[in-house]
């Protein structure tokens, strides 16, 4: 009896299989693939965020040409990173800002930020949590010259809501948020900021020393030249380029 | 790419073979509950940004009702709706044949959360009753299996609830495509997808009212597991082409799958 119904079991789950990814094969078929080579309008290194310095970071932004462009959430746009010094990165450029809709508020995809608690533990200051960022796989980007407010930066995308409220129950913090960009709507602040959605960046750590090509790390030296580069589909180089004081 | 293509072109044949002969009808793509009154069934269906699970208990016969709850997660918002939902259905029977059934169906689904949305301390309620229409036909039918293929569209009215935020009310539209593959009248595997359409525009300051987890017009894919509980199946009359006959009839539209409202 028990055969017979695994026998019938078998054969209805091979048949449900087929039918899945006969469905999933076609979705695919007609889905993204996995890169994407939109024309860029500009490529730049953020100056707010790029720190090219021992456990720094760099923030890579781009402006797609076609303001319609939306990257899907599977895609990244390929990029070079070449130091004077040797080191050579690839990265891929992702959406800047949160979530893969044109709808709702928008945050930065790869950053949060910490509030230190104030009251009773003056003593405490974000910097305090570094390797508890690490950990994470980020860095601080941006420190209060108090120390009471840090800004997150992680490198990747993926969880950075749960690593930004889990990071709430760290000792010293008072809060926590997402990092929502300044964006007034034509219906007077609030709703939604159609206008962020085709924004591409992508964030790097920066380490100095030694070049080690291909680490995911950028190794830079006091004087180097850092290039961020990407290859149009015209062929034409988009090159953007900071000096590592 | 070329598997891709042989995975498409033998799905749109197997589906020109599924539709003919009909040999009888049924409204859903779960089994009949004419002989086995009772069905419980779970199901998970994957979107463009979330994934929704749900189980459910549907209890009838021609006229059946179903009581369903789950949950709706965005695991890269870390938000999450617990989800619950009744239903009330019907087969109506199209032509002395009986071979071509209409379901109508109207439920109230209710989603509570997400709760502290993005760090923001909002927290969001989505109520809202939807009516609908389905229809279906038995591709196959041997002693032991049943193919089912079903379709359905309803449209809900969908009221979001969102702290500090007015409520707003809109209607959307769920388009649903569903076979059913059925063992012995009583184990029901059925995959499934849904489009829905007509969510407010975004970049409106209203725009959250929508369902959550859901793109405008995405293409989802689902698969559930139903088994049928309680009575034994008719033998199968060779003339009316297995249990139950013509009339064999599933109880409805069954939980068309994702039934409750969610945000995005």
């Amino acid at each position: 009896m028990m055969t017979r119904f695994t026998r019938r079991a078998g054969r209805l789950a091979i048949a449900a299989l087929a039918v899945v990814t006969g469905v999933a094969g076609c979705v695919d078929l007609l889905g993204p693939g996995r890169t994407a080579r939109p024309t860029l309008a500009s490529l730049s290194l953020d100056d707010y965020f790029t720190n090219l310095r021992d456990s720094g970071l760099m923030y890579v932004d781009a402006v797609p040409g076609d303001a319609g462009f939306r990257l899907k959430p599977s895609q990244r746009v390929p990029i070079e990173i070449t130091v004077s010094s040797g080191d050579r990165e690839q990265a891929g450029l992702y959406r800047q800002f949160c979530p893969f809709t044109d709808r709702g508020e928008h945050f930065y995809c790869f950053q949060f930020v910490i509030f230190m608690c104030c009251g009773p533990y003056p003593e405490h200051v974000v910097t305090t949590l570094a390797d508890r960022v690490a950990a994470i796989g980020g860095r601080f980007d941006l420190v209060s010259a108090t120390g009471w407010i840090g800004g997150v930066t992680l490198f990747s995308p993926d969880d950075v809501v749960k690593h930004a409220r889990d990071a709430a129950s760290w000792p010293g913090v008072e809060y926590t948020e997402l990092a929502w960009p300044n964006c007034v709507t034509e219906s007077g602040g609030g709703g939604s900021c159609p206008s962020v959605a085709p924004f591409l960046a992508v964030p790097l750590p920066v380490d100095t020393g030694r070049a080690i090509p291909g680490d995911g790390i950028v190794q830079v030296r006091s004087g180097d030249t850092v290039v961020a580069t990407y290859y149009q589909p015209s062929g034409a180089v988009l090159q953007a380029r900071a000096v590592v004081p | 790419m070329a598997l891709r293509r042989a995975q498409c072109a033998a799905l749109g044949l197997a589906w020109m073979v599924l539709a003919d002969p009909l040999r009888a009808q049924v409204c859903s793509g779960f089994a009949s509950l004419r002989e086995r009154h009772f069905r419980v069934a779970v199901g998970v269906a994957s979107y463009t940004s979330a994934t929704a699970i749900e189980g459910s208990f549907t209890a009838g016969k021609a006229v059946y009702a179903t009581v369903g709850s789950g949950t709706t997660r965005n695991g890269t918002l870390d938000a999450s709706t617990f989800d619950l939902r009744g239903e009330v259905g019907a087969d109506v029977a199209l032509g002395p044949a009986h071979r071509v059934f209409v379901c109508p169906a109207a439920s109230y689904s209710l989603s509570h959360g997400p709760d502290d949305f993005l760090l923001t301390g909002e927290n969001y309620r989505y109520t809202g009753p939807s009516v609908g229409l389905g229809l279906a036909a038995v591709a196959v039918r041997t002693r032991r299996l049943e193919v089912l293929v079903a379709g359905g569209w309803r449209t809900t009215r969908l009221t979001t609830a969102r702290s500090g935020w007015p409520t707003v009310t809109d209607d959307y539209e769920l388009w649903t495509l569903e076979a059913g593959l059925v063992l012995d009248g009583r184990i029901t595997v059925r995959p499934s997808l849904s489009i829905p359409k007509g969510f407010v525009p975004a970049g409106r300051r209203d725009d959250y009212a929508v369902p959550f987890g859901r793109e405008d017009g995405e293409i989802s894919l689902g698969i559930s597991i139903g088994i049928s509980l309680g009575g034994k199946p008719a033998k199968s009359s060779p003339a009316q082409g297995g249990p139950g006959g013509p009339t064999s009839s599933a109880s409805g539209l069954g939980p068309w799958f994702p039934q409750v409202p969610h945000s995005r």
